[in-house]
């Protein structure tokens, strides 16, 4: 166990070093940089120069590559070009918003998934699993930015009841306490919904599925023979089995958590990773973007481990 | 069999997928050819966000402008028009075209017809998709022959790359790319073939592995059929539905990718219309006209839509035959 994991956890570490190399390199012989983004012409060649050696972009690749490696194993990613603070303070600051957006998010499609599931497959292939097929085929279909979109036009515009951007209003970013997180919950509402509405459709399609397939395996043939009840036998016997996969779909989505709502942070201004790796691409951030990169691909590690640990824990028959 | 028995034998969501997206493909390969200039601003000040349905008197002038008026009537040596409101005068002389023009749905926030724009958007759209599943299917289907049959070293190579790859937090590489080569078309389409070949790698291999070992292969192997015979005449043939399945939901993964890249700003680049740039050049008027932004929508999705039920349809299609 201990084994395992340390060789999972040192494959990782490789990995996430490939990755933060081949972004580095990717983002330095991309053409221009970060100077050529000083377009105005009346900026004499001195000021460029003097940019090009602060950001230390005059010295060759290598150095470069080298000191930045060396500052990131410290724990040290630069200085932002964009914002001239700290990449890890400036990270630290978006990647809260994010997880609070993000986790509710796929808490939500979790368990909207599975209970629209569970309500489809009371009567398979009757009028309601139809209607819910329909719909969550159409929610799985529908871009992310046209759901928030529309959930915006409704609520913010037509019924005028919760704010379209931000995370706080000007009101709630003064008080502290109760009416802090009362505003906070306001604006989550609708990019929360924004994310369950696009991810309920595959959770739930994907889950009705394998349960479909459970449902004429031996194991609930048994349960039912021993006089469980249809509803018993499908939520105690079919479903932890046909929830094993998700385990694994859950814990590679996790990514998400962390980059996936970049078009839902962009649509509703949240203060995020998304919408922070968004004006680091245009602004050609490089240590921003190679800091992000490396957040992300961190998630991606973990996200796989965990859910393997998860798998292995929840299924007797997986041992490591 | 002829090919019509073939579709009506199909399960139903396979015909409706089918048809959906053959229908879809028609409108952006025919569709620009019965349209106006999708990219042509009728009127920027008189026919900015019409609603669906409207109607112009447009009158098209030899400078190349255009004039949507109200009401338009030849009085003498000129046509006397009411234009946003206000009656004028335009000499006959610089009128090169006049005529009533319907805007069947509307017009956008500069005054270009959306109707017009949301089919050369499916053009768009549409062909950057199937291009970059096309890009995708070349590169995944060679790599996962390449590893399955080979096998040692290429295989195990070959597959940390895949695992590698996975691990990107692709969006971000996606943005940055765009972002530093404001693509054009074609970049857009090898951006996004690239970054999504990895799926179709694994799946392919995991097909070669299985029929590796099939009677018939080792029946061709001892024929003495070269490698790549086996692989396209054999292997690939039987792994096809796999791969048409997970092609069709590749589909509307790439699809909604363009999209968002393209509603970022990252994608199609203006003028030219795609779905995702409409939904974002759109949106500064949401709160009045609504379908500016869900018209794009409702057909982006109506497209993945109907690749999900191809996928279901080409799934039920193999049990079907199965059993």
């Amino acid at each position: 166990m201990l084994r395992w994991a340390l060789r999972r956890i040192g494959a990782g570490v490789v990995l996430v070093w490939l990755v933060a190399t081949v972004t580095f390199l990717l983002v330095s012989l991309a053409p221009g940089d970060a100077a050529s983004r000083l377009t105005d012409p009346r900026i004499p060649p001195a000021a460029r120069a003097r940019f090009r050696r602060d950001f230390g972009l005059d010295r060759p690749l290598p150095a470069r590559y080298a000191s930045w490696l060396a500052g990131a194993v410290t724990g040290d990613l630069g200085t932002s070009w964009t914002q001239r603070r700290q990449v890890t303070t400036v990270l630290a600051q978006a990647l809260p918003n994010t997880l609070i957006l993000t986790s509710l998010g796929l808490f939500l499609e979790l368990v909207g998934g599975i209970g629209l599931a569970i309500v489809q497959l009371r009567r398979p292939h009757g009028a309601g699993d139809r209607a819910i097929t329909l719909a969550t085929l159409t929610a799985y279909a529908m871009p992310t930015f046209g759901v928030a979109l529309a959930l915006i036009a409704v609520f913010s515009y037509r019924l005028q009841l919760l704010p379209p951007s931000h995370m706080l209003s000007l009101d709630g970013e003064m008080a502290h306490g109760w009416p802090r997180l009362l505003d906070l919950a306001r604006h989550l509402v609708l990019p929360v919904a924004a994310i369950g509405v696009t991810g309920v459709g595959a959770v739930a399609r994907y889950l009705r599925g394998s349960l479909l397939d459970e449902r004429t395996e031996h194991y609930v043939l048994a349960a039912r023979a021993r006089g469980c009840t249809p509803r018993q036998a499908l939520v105690r016997h079919a479903l932890p089995n046909a929830l094993l996969p998700l385990i694994t779909m859950t814990g590679m989505s996790l990514p998400f958590l962390v980059s996936g709502s970049l078009v839902i942070e962009v649509v509703f201004s949240w203060p995020g990773m998304g919408q922070l790796m968004y004006n680091a691409a245009l602004g050609r951030d490089l240590p921003l973007l190679l800091g992000g990169t490396i957040v992300a691909t961190v998630a991606v590690v973990a996200g796989n481990l965990l859910a393997d640990a998860a798998y292995a824990l929840a299924d007797p028959r997986v041992r490591m | 069999m002829s090919a019509v028995a073939a579709f009506a034998r199909w399960p139903r969501r396979l015909q409706a997928g089918a048809a959906g997206l053959a229908l879809l493909a028609l409108v952006a390969v025919a569709g620009p050819w019965f349209t106006a200039n999708p990219d042509a601003i009728v009127d920027a000040r008189a026919a900015a966000l019409l609603p669906p349905g409207a109607t112009r008197f447009v009158l098209v002038r030899y400078d190349g402008t255009t004039m949507a008026c109200e009401s338009a009537r030849r009085l003498g040596p000129d046509w006397v028009v009411t234009r946003d409101g206000a009656v004028q005068t335009v000499p006959a002389g610089t009128v090169a075209r006049a005529g009533v023009r319907r805007f069947w749905l509307g017009t956008d926030t500069v005054g270009r017809d959306v109707l017009a724009r949301l089919i050369s958007g499916a053009r768009v759209s549409l062909g950057v998709g199937a291009l970059a599943l096309v890009v995708a299917l070349v590169l995944g289907i060679g790599a996962g022959l390449l590893a399955g049959w080979t096998g040692g070293v290429v295989d195990a190579l070959l597959m940390r790359f895949v695992d590698a790859l996975l691990a990107v937090p692709m969006l971000f590489l996606l943005l940055f790319l765009a972002a530093v080569f404001r693509p054009s078309l074609g970049v857009l389409v090898l951006i996004l073939g690239f970054s999504s070949w990895m799926g179709v790698a694994r799946l392919v291999r995991g097909q070669v592995l299985s029929l590796k070992e099939r009677e018939f292969i080792l029946a061709a192997r001892a024929i003495g059929a070269s490698g790549w015979r086996i692989a396209f005449t054999h292997l690939l043939p039987n792994a096809l539905t796999p791969i048409a399945q997970d092609g069709a939901l590749r589909l509307g993964d790439l699809i909604l990718v363009e999209a968002a890249l393209s509603y970022l700003g990252l994608g199609a680049q203006p003028p030219t219309a795609s779905w995702g740039t409409m939904v974002a050049e759109g949106q500064e008027v949401l709160a009045s006209t609504w379908w500016l932004t869900m018209l794009p929508t409702v057909l982006i999705a109506a497209t993945v839509i109907a690749a999900a039920l191809a996928a279901d349809g080409v799934q039920e299609l193999a049990r079907r035959e199965q059993t």
